[in-house]
């Protein structure tokens, strides 16, 4: 059976291992691809070139860079557009043209819409492209600006963010605030259990994203940093 | 039912429930305390609310208590009273009134000279420090907060307010109340918004802010939401609240806290004051034709 198109995935974490599985699912060629020695030659092969480094930058960055130098001209690269912009994306890489940001905050199948956002230079093929993967992965798209944590990633971060300054502050106690958050509003889960669940590192890189875009307003509460394991070392 | 629900002091109980205000909120608080046994006087000054609670109460504890003459039991031990002298002395004082602090003063100031020494007097604000409204009192060790949502009647969550001058009994015996209401109470500080409408200002203002730098629409901002497990995106729900009553409270946090992430958004503020308030205003994020 010819497959649909070589698909090549970078990372580790929910948001790697999730499209792995979806797009073996829908009958893609794919290879998980987790050391970065091995990068080049893959991505030589793939027409659909994932990256889903999660949280940490500088490893981002040389992800996206060994992949745009091995990207065959007419592949897409998705990149991971919640700890960091497209714009920023697409230069990491060089392949401005090439590059479509999307938007998983952690498991693939929670998120019935998978947010896609472009730089100045994507054409309009590439962001094609990555709409036909994702909708043969089973879900819908929607291109949103290309604004830090895009929609979803923001949301929940913030909300996270929120709840932690909250327990801070002394408001209640962490238990008490999701309890309260979930009685009072119908959310899907408590924001600081739904952290835990993405990965307080995940949500503490979206909220620097933010923060570094837009300011100081976005600083992580020091409990989503302590309960990353990355605490700043000024404040030991 | 009746019995010993909230013990003040060793041997006395919690037995009458005075609420005062009988808007959404009050008559509400007063259909959930006579559906778990409680005598309640409802005090209105306002004989058209009186009859518009009067109204309310009976479907409200219909819809509480279904079975049998329950609902008529509980709509007896509720009397609808034009004034605090009219009402019997309480165990528990629920202030319900609109949310200005002069007017809640008014009403502490009558609570300290007709509630009995040993009375719980709470109130139910959602917006306005605990302490401060506590100052009308010479018994500020006696108030709490008692905060329900909307609909009260409905709503499980309870924030019970620790203010500072709080006793501890007084935060016990609330909590007892809210228990024995078949409610969750989860205790809070006396900060703004106390737990729920402050954390959950991000969910709107993040939402306002992306559609004001043209991230996304209000309706892909819903569907993306939605799409994560939210049971309503923020621009229906605001639109269900009333955005101006929603920008009222994202005010009152901010201007409370000052924080800059809660500031509010220019995009709701420019709406509120172009009349678009959501389905009450037939327009808002959607349009809702008449």
């Amino acid at each position: 059976m010819a497959s649909k198109g070589y698909v090549v995935v970078f990372g580790r974490g929910p948001v790697a291992d999730d499209i792995f599985k979806a797009a073996q699912a829908a009958d893609y060629r794919v290879v998980a691809v987790k050391d970065l020695r091995t990068i080049e030659r893959e991505v030589a092969e793939a027409t659909i070139v994932v990256e889903a480094c999660v949280a940490d930058h500088y490893r981002k960055y040389e992800a996206l860079e060994a992949m745009g130098r091995a990207l065959q001209p007419r592949a897409v690269l998705l990149a991971d557009a919640l700890p960091a912009t497209v714009a920023e994306c697409a230069t990491w890489s060089g392949q401005p043209r090439r590059c479509v940001g999307y938007g998983v905050v952690a498991h693939l199948a929670d998120q019935k819409i998978v947010e896609l956002a472009t730089g100045a230079a994507t054409l309009d093929d590439a962001l094609e492209q990555a709409r036909t993967f994702f909708s043969e992965l089973g879900h819908e798209t929607r291109k949103v600006g290309d604004r830090p944590g895009l929609i979803s990633g923001r949301t929940i971060a913030a909300l996270a963010n929120e709840a932690a300054w909250a327990v801070a502050n002394g408001v209640a106690s962490e238990g008490d605030v999701d309890r309260a958050m979930q009685l009072g509003t119908n959310y899907p889960r408590g924001p600081l259990a739904w952290a835990r669940e993405i990965g307080p590192k995940r949500v503490v890189a979206i909220l620097e994203n933010m923060r570094r875009h837009e300011g100081d307003a976005y600083e992580p509460a020091p409990l989503l940093r302590e309960i990353a394991g990355s605490k700043e070392p000024a404040q030991r | 039912m009746g019995g010993c629900g909230v013990a003040q002091d060793k041997g006395a109980c919690t037995n009458t429930i005075i609420v005062i205000g009988a808007g959404t909120m009050g008559a509400g608080i007063a259909a959930s305390a006579a559906a778990a046994g409680y005598a309640v006087a409802l005090v209105e000054s306002a004989a058209s609310a009186r009859e518009r609670a009067a109204a309310g109460l009976t479907k409200t504890l219909g819809r509480l208590l279904p079975e049998g003459t329950a609902a008529a039991d509980a709509f007896a031990r509720i009397s609808l009273v034009e004034s605090l002298a009219q009402a019997p002395p309480g165990d528990l004082y629920i202030e319900a009134v609109p949310e200005l602090l002069d007017l809640k003063h008014t009403v502490f100031a009558e609570l300290d000279r007709v509630a009995p020494a040993p009375a719980l007097l709470a109130t139910n604000t959602s917006s306005l420090a605990v302490s401060e409204i506590a100052k009308a009192t010479g018994r500020p060790q006696n108030v709490v907060g008692i905060h329900f949502f909307n609909p009260p009647a409905l709503m499980k969550l309870v924030e019970v307010v620790r203010a500072e001058q709080s006793s501890e009994e007084s935060v016990r015996a609330a909590v007892e109340f809210v228990e024995r209401l078949g409610k969750v109470p989860v205790v809070v500080r006396d900060t703004p918004g106390f737990i729920v409408n402050r954390v959950a200002r991000p969910y709107y203002l993040e939402a306002l802010r992306a559609i004001d730098a043209g991230t996304a629409d209000a309706e892909s901002v819903d569907a993306i939401l939605e799409g994560l497990g939210f049971k309503m995106g923020p621009c229906r729900l605001m639109d269900l609240i009333g955005l101006d009553v929603n920008l009222a409270t994202t005010r009152s946090v901010y201007e409370a806290t000052q924080l800059e992430r809660l500031r509010p958004s220019p995009l709701q503020e420019r709406m509120v004051a172009e009349g678009r308030l959501g389905r009450k205003s037939a327009r808002g994020f959607y349009d809702y034709g008449k």
